[in-house]
């Protein structure tokens, strides 16, 4: 069952410099409790994407522009707000800056439940206690009083999951959760988000852009590159056969934990400009496989030859990236 | 003349200790001191690459900056191409640091905005005028340009025209200029996209190889550190906890931190490989202001015993194995193979 439906998402900012579209047609679906992660680097637009379906993309620079973001069948672009802060929940990169630094953090957690619960302050202390032991903090009962600060990234980090899982949402939005920890602290949070999604049964979109993070954990994947999807499939498709000469390249750029220690072959060239792009495919800059058609005509997404029907790129020769890396 | 010794290391730390006064708002004097970096030794050979990897609060940085001078040391030795730093006069020093240049994390931060690229790359020759003569700046720039990968006709742009990947190649230029054995990367690639930094990554195995540059490469990733290193450390609170070949450090880890740290590192192709035991270990780094009594990862160890509360244990080999900083080390290596 689908749960999310994005579909020709388009958001523009107004920059000094012109208009950017950040997002640009982008479609995709997050079924019932699946784990989807959406990967892309810097500028692709997968933050923004995950701003539009919470409406929190920051005016008045950005504005949804066209196309339609369906939660369980109902239109979220024009919905009441309550839909999306009790059904839909995020957990961002710096939880310091998502917290507020005066209040205590039982207080904090608790207020899920006052607000939108109408808990006792007394409830909503017994409720708050109960999270902070889900999510794995040590002496929580000691730790209700505490303020941010006194929490370690780690632990901030995983105070904001049980804020987010508070009033139980069936679709978590995780945008770079890890990204700001250590590895040995990301390799907790990674295991608790895992952990939560299967005893909650909700549907969790991992953002990042990070290829390994999400390697064990997600079931499928977007990937984008300047404001539009470029591949989509089951993990390990995507990533054993990828179709995108930009997946194929980002695999490659990775060095490895084990094996031998090969010369990286890098993308070439630059990420890309989103006030400059070229005509036809926005990845051709950059692209070995680049001709004529690809600066004509913008590719789609299709199916790649002689894969699963869910495994699409938008390329217009997934042959040539098919053959030659694999 | 007899056998030849082998050359002398061109760094070499021993015994390092780097401490910061902890200071009382209310009593307005210092009433402790933090350890950042609590004796650390390691030697960098002409040409060669060491990777320090750590995670916050490690001390890794600490360790760069002290070398560089931006940190004065408490105690012990470094020693770079027959130079002890730690009491050079300041005029030699400048001599010295010539010779030993740094790449920082975040290259626009370390970038003048409003210098031209050549300004900022030929600012060193005017304290070094001996490097390149006044009448040689132009050409210079423009061949440190060609040799960093970026257009040589782009000498007169500013720093924010170029992408965050051409910074760090601008940054690159810069520490190249003049002509040092040594360069600190301290976390030089780790702003970057992945399809960049695999290309920085690149260029700064093609310097090594053509100007026999030396690298103390800091950084957290540990698959980045195990590309380009030939040896690697690997430290926690302030201490080096093993030491080995990048080879032998990740094919056969022998402190139980180094386990968890490679165990923790997500593989991007998980089904390739026989499923591995994931060592998830809680908690968080200890406070450099109040570290455990003896073995700083105790706190946080699936091994640890009464001893390891009592005795830091020494970084050592034991076993005819590299060193490791673990009273259990040979007992773990039983495991391991």
């Amino acid at each position: 069952m689908v749960l999310l439906s994005v579909r020709d998402l388009r958001v523009e900012f107004a920059t000094s410099g012109g208009v950017v579209t950040a997002v640009d047609g982008a479609s995709f679906d997050v079924g019932a409790g699946e784990t989807v992660a959406l990967l892309g680097e810097s500028g692709s637009g997968k933050s923004v994407t995950a701003q539009a379906i919470l409406g929190i993309v920051p005016k008045p620079a950005g504005r949804v522009t066209g196309g339609s973001i369906s939660y369980d069948g109902r239109d979220l672009l024009t919905a009441a707000k309550g839909l999306r802060g009790r059904e839909i929940a995020m957990v961002f990169q710096d939880p310091l800056s998502s917290l507020n630094p005066v209040f205590r953090v039982g207080a904090q957690i608790g207020e899920m439940f006052r607000r939108h619960r109408g808990a006792s302050r007394r409830e909503a202390r017994a409720a708050a206690l109960d999270l902070m032991k889900r999510v794995g903090i040590p002496a929580a009962s000691k730790r209700l009083d505490d303020y941010p600060h006194q929490f370690s990234g780690g632990m901030r980090q995983r105070v904001m999951i049980a804020m987010a899982l508070a009033l139980s949402p069936r679709l978590l939005i995780a945008d770079e959760p890890t990204t700001a920890l250590d590895v040995t602290v990301q390799a907790q949070i990674m295991d608790l988000l895992t952990r939560l999604q299967a005893e909650e049964g909700m549907s969790l979109v991992l953002i990042t852009h990070d290829l390994g993070v999400v390697a064990g954990v997600a079931d499928r994947v977007i990937l984008m590159y300047a404001g539009r999807v470029v591949e989509t499939g089951s993990l390990r498709e995507v990533y054993e056969h990828s179709g995108h000469p930009y997946t194929s390249g980002l695999m490659a750029s990775v060095p490895a934990l084990d094996g031998p220690r090969d010369r990286l072959v890098p993308i070439q060239g630059a990420p890309p400009d989103l006030l400059a792009l070229p005509s036809g495919c926005s990845f051709r800059p950059r692209c070995q496989y680049a001709d004529e058609q690809c600066a004509e005509a913008e590719p789609v997404l299709r199916q790649l030859p002689d894969r699963p029907s869910t495994h699409q790129a938008a390329c217009h020769h997934p042959e040539g990236v098919l053959t030659d890396v694999h | 003349m007899s056998t030849e010794s082998p050359p002398p290391p061109l760094l070499s730390v021993r015994d390092l200790q780097t401490s910061f006064p902890m200071r009382s708002a209310v009593l307005r004097r210092t009433v402790g001191q933090i350890q950042a970096v609590a004796g650390v030794s390691f030697d960098i050979p002409a040409g060669g690459t060491l990777g320090l990897v750590g995670e916050s609060g490690s001390g890794k940085s600490t360790v760069a900056r002290t070398i560089i001078g931006l940190e004065e040391a408490r105690s012990g030795s470094i020693v770079f191409d027959g130079d002890e730093l730690t009491s050079l006069p300041k005029a030699s020093m400048r001599r010295v640091r010539r010779q030993l240049q740094m790449i920082f994390q975040d290259p626009y931060a370390s970038l003048n905005p409003r210098a031209t690229v050549e300004q900022i790359i030929a600012e060193a020759w005017q304290i070094h005028p001996d490097v390149v003569p006044r009448n040689r700046h132009r050409a210079e720039v423009r061949d440190l340009l060609e040799r960093v990968g970026l257009n040589p006709d782009h000498a007169e742009r500013y720093p924010h025209q170029f992408s965050g990947g051409q910074r760090q190649r601008i940054g690159i230029a810069r520490a190249l200029a003049l002509r040092p054995k040594l360069v600190i990367c301290d976390e030089a690639v780790s702003a970057l996209d992945v399809s960049v930094q695999a290309q920085v990554l690149n260029l700064l195995e093609d310097l090594r190889r053509d100007l026999g540059l030396a690298y103390l490469f800091i950084a957290h990733d540990l698959s980045v550190v195990r590309h380009i290193s030939d040896r690697v450390a690997v430290m926690y609170l302030g201490r080096i906890v093993e030491t080995a070949s990048q080879d032998e450090l990740f094919t056969r880890p022998l402190h139980p931190y180094t386990q968890a740290l490679l165990s923790a590192v997500p593989d991007p192709k998980p089904w390739d490989k026989p499923a591995r035991e994931q060592i998830i270990i809680g908690g968080d780094v200890p406070s450099p202001a109040d570290p455990p009594s003896g073995c700083g990862f105790r706190t946080r160890c699936w091994k640890a015993e009464e001893t390891c509360a009592h005795d830091v244990p020494e970084l050592t080999t034991r076993l005819e194995l590299h060193p490791a900083a673990c009273h259990f080390a040979t007992e773990l290596a039983g495991a391991a193979s």
